[in-house]
């Protein structure tokens, strides 16, 4: 195949990129909005501290053998005097939705609630929780800041120094955000990791906790030693923690450029698993880089952990081989997954809170609805864009359903207060979807996280399947929902 | 002194309007590599307007008398990367429904679905490789200097790249 070929070939598959005529004015546009946190740097110290943090967490010795079982101190060792934290149902202080953006759906119960807050001129930032394993730290985090930059100069540290390590920040619901940094703090001689996260810009700068640094399994099917091809590869860490599966190995043969994510795999039936974390990073300080010594390098690569037993091949290649190791690993243990409520089931309607609504619904249902449970409500990110969703229970002649609203970011980015085309549905009990289409949703009121949202909502639904006689149901009306953590966000 | 260098020179000491009008015409190119990276055209408008803000942000890192477009196109490609690794999590019921309207709304052919879907498989390194050469129409030497590695070794991942998509290549021209 040539060039040509070549280029018709990917042109084809990747589509025709439109030029967007507003991409010049939203570029100037984002240069007037200054930096949420008022630091001018604050990108580039981010870049830098993590820059750091990869090389150096690479060169720190793995603690591997030193987590103990002592029990929990939710509250150790505050800078500031923590308000009470939930402890009867943390899924009421930190939402289930968290859990599962920052992979810990596994160890639910393994997360230490926390309630430490912190302040600027401009908001307020609270640690919710923090979870540490042998190859990972996770904080939670619940900001009105509404910037991930926050996050961005976020520096971890326990007794010896700060935790180094390659790190990521990921989003859960509407102001709520997890840093999660790949590498596991030491834990002191009381059997605790005695942490301190320091915010910039933030009053206090620092929080200070105590966690259990959660123990972790190892893998007895990968050896400590094994030659791929030309490469001679030391396994430093192949272990199982309650929320990843962590290999770490140091390939002497390989240059950084040598390798790559795919350099090592873990397929089970249904694919190859995602990786939650990957770096990898020259073994000496890059300015003691030679010939003699550029060719080892360090790799930490990290697994989501599946919440049921997985077989999987854990695959290594490159120096012109490849070795796989066939592994399984168990289903977390239950006593780390706390029950949410309706697990496997669609929430209870009346596991939310009721509102007040006035929507008339004619055709498939012909009633009035004069108040409801909102179980969705606000505006939120995904891959695709920034949307706003609306949804609520409605009891109708006995029978529950849900009504959900929620903007298309590949038609309107949601950009505030206005009306936008929305996708609509209607589910039944058994969250059989029995209507579907697109209505006009008019936000009048978006409050945030301060208080109740509303606005207004007319189209169309027509019926999907056989559910029903009827072919349409119409809604008309206008709709309340206070956001809140028991809530799903858009 | 050339009209780029003076604006260089003036956006480097910290005037905005200069820094747009260098960075003006290079959008379409930045655009086109951010869709070539990123599945969702919007997500490519928002990292492009990222990126512009953050290379405006860390300008004083940019060395006057280099070029700009691979420095900017450098960050373009970081902030991909950082958008595809760091997913927002989306509790919303519907939101496969919505992954599914965008997909059936794209022209659909076997063929290229399944190229698209290899693509985007590949290591990011790869698939910028492989975008910044076959969809922005780069020399290597360009390439090469977007990815900050030599013109041997921007060729020779092309070439991996090319070959873990089966197109397999007959030998790369020398630029």
């Amino acid at each position: 195949m040539n060039e040509r070929q070549i280029r018709e070939r990917l042109r084809d598959a990747i589509g025709d990129a439109s030029y967007p005529p507003s991409l010049a004015t939203g570029a100037v546009a984002r240069l007037k909005r200054p930096s949420p946190e008022g630091h001018p740097r604050a990108l580039g110290l981010i870049a830098a501290v993590i820059t750091v943090a990869v090389i150096a967490a690479l060169m720190a010795p793995r603690l591997l053998g030193l987590q103990t079982t002592i029990t929990p101190r939710p509250h150790a060792a505050a800078t500031q005097a923590p308000t009470p934290s939930p402890t009867a149902d943390i899924f009421a202080w930190i939402p289930p939705g968290d859990f599962d953006a920052a992979g810990l759906s596994a160890a639910t119960a393994l997360v230490t609630p926390l309630n430490l807050e912190a302040t600027n001129g401009q908001g307020k930032i609270t640690l919710i929780g923090a979870y540490a394993d042998s190859a990972r730290t996770v904080l939670m985090f619940r900001t009105n800041l509404n910037s991930r930059l926050v996050m961005g100069v976020v520096s971890v540290g326990d007794d010896q120094g700060g935790i180094n390590g390659s790190s990521s920040v990921g989003g859960g619901l509407t102001g709520e955000y997890y840093y999660s940094l790949d590498a596991g703090p030491r834990p002191g001689p009381d059997g605790l990791a005695h942490l301190t996260a320091r915010i910039q810009g933030m009053t206090p700068e620092t929080f200070s906790f105590s966690l259990k640094v959660q123990p972790s399994v190892a893998i007895a099917a990968v050896p400590s030693q094994l030659n791929i091809g030309s490469w001679k590869v030391t396994i430093e860490a192949a272990e199982i923690t309650p929320s990843v599966i962590h290999i770490q190995a140091l390939i002497d043969g390989a240059s950084v450029s040598d390798t790559g994510p795919s350099t090592i795999s873990l397929v089970d039936g249904k694919g190859p698993a995602p990786l939650s974390a990957y770096s990898a990073a020259v073994t000496v300080p890059k300015q003691q880089l030679s010939a003699a010594n550029y060719k080892s390098t360090r790799m930490n690569a990290q697994w989501r952990r599946s919440t049921s037993t997985s077989t999987y091949q854990l695959t290594f290649t490159g120096g012109g081989g490849t070795q796989t190791f066939n592994l399984q690993v168990e289903a977390p243990d239950r006593s780390a997954m706390l029950p949410r409520k309706g697990e496997g089931l669609a929430p209870k309607p009346t596991d939310f809170p009721e509102a007040m609504e006035s929507l008339n619904l004619q055709g498939f249902l012909n009633t009035t609805i004069t108040s409801g449970r909102p179980n969705s409500c606000g505006a939120g990110g995904g891959s695709s864009g920034t949307m706003f969703a609306f949804g609520l229970y409605v009891l109708v002649d006995g029978t529950w359903y849900m009504l959900s609203f929620y903007t298309d970011p590949s038609v309107r980015q949601y950009g505030g207060p206005g009306t936008y085309p929305a996708r609509a549905q209607l589910y039944d009990a058994s969250s059989q979807r029995l209507y579907d289409g697109t209505v006009q949703l008019t936000i009048t009121k978006d409050a945030h996280r301060q208080g109740p949202n509303t606005g207004s909502v007319r189209g169309t639904l027509d019926q999907v399947g056989t559910a029903s006689q009827a072919p349409h149901l119409s809604v008309n009306g206008s709709w309340s929902c206070t956001p809140g953590t028991a809530l799903g966000p858009g | 002194m050339s009209l780029a260098h003076a604006l260089v020179q003036d956006a480097l000491a910290g005037d905005e309007q200069a820094f747009v009008l260098l960075v003006e015409p290079l959008l379409p190119a930045a655009y086109r590599l951010a869709v070539g990276m990123l599945r969702s055209d919007s997500d490519a408008e928002d990292a492009v307007q990222e990126a512009v803000f953050k290379a405006w942000k860390n300008l004083g890192r940019f060395r006057a008398g280099s070029d700009l477009k691979p420095w900017l196109f450098t960050i373009v490609a970081n902030e991909c990367r950082t958008r595809r690794r760091n997913r927002w999590w989306n509790v919303l019921k519907g939101s496969d429904h919505l992954a599914g309207q965008i997909a059936s709304s794209a022209a659909f052919d076997p063929a290229s679905a399944d190229l698209r879907q290899a693509l985007y498989r590949l290591p990011h390194d790869q698939r910028l490789a492989l975008v910044l050469r076959y969809y922005l129409d780069l020399s290597f030497k360009d390439v090469a200097q977007t990815l900050g590695i030599s013109t041997k070794a921007a060729k020779a991942r092309t070439y991996r790249a090319l070959e873990r998509l089966r197109l397999s290549p007959e030998v790369l021209p020398d630029e």
